[in-house]
């Protein structure tokens, strides 16, 4: 198993270029290989778009990847965005 | 990315002051709006006004991100909306409740600014304002069914949807989708919502401050078009939406209504949002709804906020302007070129009018300052156990900005002094045979150049006897001399003059009416009382409209000028130096019609040098303590004085009030006319001061 990101408690568009940077610089390491990656967002307190919008770049570059543990904040940003099946622990296969 | 991060907090810095008188204006309407609605429990439009205060509060605190303010006003806003459609009617203890939550909003408010104020009690009132604005609007919820089915298609429940894109800049101009979906879905029941994705790049390609988001929004809620559209109104300059759809058949209202869990939104909506998904209004109340977000920008435009310095930086060189003017007029009148005289009069004549524009920015109505006291009146009379009625006439006669604000405290100690020493207990004015309810009117209306603000009460009046004793006990008057009424009445004002017997909590606030009399009078007011023993009393306050400029009238005394105010004099005399005599105390008089009229002479108070010419006139002024003359050598006449504060060093220069610059360059000092009668009246062996009132 892979170790998981893991996303800061500032999922801001303060923020939001240096978590891209290292979110790409994580999954791009050789370490990753092409298991599943795994994002843990129990540490996540505030997001707004742009911290979604950088799940959702995740999401687009086509690497299955799985969401663990989201926060409340997080949870709700899902749901309100209508993401909330990132919410199911399962790795994201299909992208609706 | 950190320059973002600071341009951000640099610009909550600059706007935070703006917000928060913003903020406090909006929470001084509410209070004003509740207190009018507790008069009129039905009438929409004041409902509607209230909701949209308490919604532009909840809006702009949302933009500064001051989350207590925005959650809490929701609630209220929640409760509001309620009202509005109907569902519960106004009581007089839930206006108590909602004003007390006006007053957490308040002090919300203050708290971003400084956090210490939300102390721990007040973290624990909130909690106890919460519960019982959300007890409130529970119990709406449920009696929502009953008139929803009653009146049938009564209650609309509109289905949209919406689509939206945001531009890229959306997070630059520090918006956020997600804020406008947690608006939406505050506002009904979210049905489906999917993310618009696709112009989402992969991870490596990503600009991650610039936004490709959009989503598909179903949304049921009872809002109208305009009202969803609203939740855009932030970001609609780049934001392409979409919005379609329209009411839905009746029958689905119902279920909806009756069960909001029945039919529990697919994507989560916050618990407390719920009861908001299932409040409902009779379609009747659509239309002044959709003004909702129309009105919020419309007003945005019709006003433009200036600092108020810069206007009065303009003034200041307006002022200039005019002396300018009149200067360029006096070389043109010497060079007798007839045109070039035209020309100036016409000038001038522009010149006048943008200044009396000019100053017209700076008026405001008095309405706002009176409306505050609806609030004090309330309060006041119930805890004295009185009832009143409280009314306000001409609340929209305009008045100077910073006339408007130093006169507030004055007007609200008397008008607490009306509640408290003037007005009578109901048991009291049943027995003088007067409705148990007295009757409180503060009302303001324009006299020429000259504002009246009227406090009238139909209470006890002044008690005449009682006021001349105690100024007798008090030596303010000798034993046994008897002034006339009026200015028995004005020896209230006295400094020396305690109500000691009747202070209560809440007359005794500090200011006493000496401190009223002299605040109005350094506006250059005057205030007047007459009173009906046992019908009444009513205070009259006249200010001058502005404070930048007065009419003028304008005397010389050898090579200086001086100014007096032209309302204040009443006469001119002729008089020769035969006709000037000095009383026991050292005073100039001269004899006017049978009666002894103390005269000021300048030349001496002032050291001036000038020879004393043979003939003066002496020009009789009115101050409230009666008339006296000042003795001048020529009179120039009437003319518009533009008033400039005096330097620091002439502060202490007693009798003067301010300097004006005249067409010709000259300097003329202006006159205040009531502290120059204070000086002599001193200067001799302190007389007592009732004589120095002249008798009628």
């Amino acid at each position: 198993m892979t170790s998981c990101f893991a996303l800061p408690a500032e999922l801001t568009i303060y923020h939001a270029g240096r978590i891209g940077e290292e979110l790409l610089a994580w999954m791009d390491a050789p370490a990753q290989g092409e298991a599943p990656l795994c994002v843990d967002a129990a540490a996540v307190q505030h997001v707004d778009g742009a911290g979604l919008q950088l799940l959702l770049a995740l999401d687009a570059t086509g690497r299955p990847w799985q969401l663990l543990q989201a926060s409340g904040p997080l949870a709700e940003a899902c749901q309100l965005m209508g993401l909330s099946h990132w919410l199911s622990q399962t790795p994201q296969e299909d992208r609706a | 990315m950190t320059t973002s991060a600071d341009n951000d907090a640099a610009f909550i810095a600059t706007a935070m002051p703006a917000f928060i008188s913003e903020a406090s204006e909006q929470t001084q309407a509410i209070e004003g709006l509740l207190l009018e609605l507790e008069g009129q429990p039905g009438n929409r439009e004041l409902m509607d006004s209230l909701f949209r205060c308490a919604h532009t509060v909840k809006g702009s605190a949302g933009i500064f991100g001051l989350e207590p303010v925005v959650e809490f006003t929701h609630h209220v806003e929640t409760l509001l909306d309620k009202m509005r459609d109907g569902l519960i009617g106004l009581t007089p203890d839930l206006n108590t409740l909602l004003l007390r939550c006006n007053d957490h909003i308040k002090l919300l408010v203050q708290a971003s600014s400084d956090p210490a104020a939300d102390t721990p009690a007040t973290q624990q009132e909130r909690v106890g304002l919460v519960a019982q604005l959300r007890q409130l609007c529970g119990e709406a919820v449920q009696a929502t069914a009953a008139p929803a089915e009653a009146s049938g298609a009564g209650v609309a429940l509109h289905a949209w949807t919406i689509t939206a894109r945001f531009g890229e800049d959306t997070f630059r101009n520090g918006m956020d989708p997600i804020s406008v979906l947690r608006y939406l879905a505050g506002m009904g029941t979210v049905r489906s919502v999917r993310c618009l994705r696709e112009a989402v790049p992969a991870l490596g390609a990503l600009e991650p401050e610039t936004c490709y988001l959009g989503f598909t929004l179903e949304l049921h809620t009872r809002e109208g078009r305009e009202a969803v559209e609203g939740a855009f109104s932030f970001v609609l300059d780049d934001c392409q939406l979409d919005v379609q759809g329209g009411p839905m058949p009746a029958p689905d209202t119902d279920t909806d209504a009756a069960s909001p869990e029945a039919t529990a939104p697919p994507a989560h909506a916050p618990a407390d949002m719920l009861p908001y998904a299932a409040a409902g209004g009779p379609e009747a109340g659509k239309p002044a709804k959709l003004r909702d977000a129309p009105a919020g920008a419309a007003e945005e435009s019709r006003y433009i906020r200036v600092q108020a310095d810069r206007l009065d930086a303009v003034i200041n060189l307006l002022g200039e302007l005019v002396i300018a003017g009149a200067g360029a007029m006096l070389k043109a009148r010497a060079s007798r070129d007839t045109e070039l005289v035209e020309t100036n009069l016409h000038m001038n004549r522009l010149i006048e009018e943008i200044r009396n524009g000019t100053l017209g920015l700076r008026m405001v109505p008095v309405g706002e300052t009176f409306n505050r006291f609806r609030r004090v009146v309330r309060d006041t009379a119930s805890h004295l156990g009185k009832e009143v009625s409280f009314e306000i006439v001409g609340g929209d006669a305009e008045l100077d900005k910073s006339m408007v604000e130093k006169i507030a405290d004055p007007l609200m100690h008397l008008v607490r002094n009306a509640l408290d020493h003037g007005l009578e207990t109901p048991s009291e004015r049943v027995a003088a045979g007067k409705p148990a309810e007295g009757k409180l009117v503060l009302s303001a209306h324009h006299e020429t150049g000259a504002i009246l603000i009227r406090i009238e009460d139909d209470g006890r009046g002044i008690n005449r006897d009682k006021v001349l004793q105690r100024a007798w006990s008090r030596g303010l008057v000798e034993q046994g001399v008897v002034p006339s009424t009026d200015a028995i009445h004005m020896l209230i004002f006295e400094p020396g003059f305690s109500t000691a017997d009747q202070v209560t909590n809440l007359s005794g606030r500090g200011v006493g009416m000496d401190v009223v009399r002299r605040n109005i009078e350094s506006l250059r007011g005057t205030i007047k009382l007459d009173s009906i023993p046992g019908h009444g009393l009513r205070v009259d306050i006249r200010l001058p409209l502005t404070l930048a400029i007065i009419d003028g009238f304008l005397v010389g005394i050898g090579k200086s000028k001086f100014v007096l105010p032209l309302e204040s004099v009443v006469e001119v005399i002729e008089s020769g130096d035969s006709d000037m005599r000095v009383d026991a105390f050292g005073r100039y008089t001269v004899e006017l019609r049978g009666q002894v009229l103390p005269v000021v002479r300048l030349r001496t108070l002032y050291a001036l040098e000038s020879s004393h010419p043979k003939r003066v006139s002496v020009v009789v002024v009115s101050s409230p303590r009666g008339q006296y003359g000042i003795e001048v050598d020529v009179l120039f006449g009437q003319n518009q004085t533009v008033i400039k504060p005096l330097g620091r060093l002439f502060k202490s220069l007693r009798g003067i009030s301010g300097s004006s610059v005249l067409g010709s360059g000259e300097v003329a000092l202006i006159l205040d006319v009531t502290s120059l009668e204070e000086q002599t009246t001193q200067s001799a062996t302190s007389p007592p001061r009732a004589e120095a009132i002249s008798k009628p």
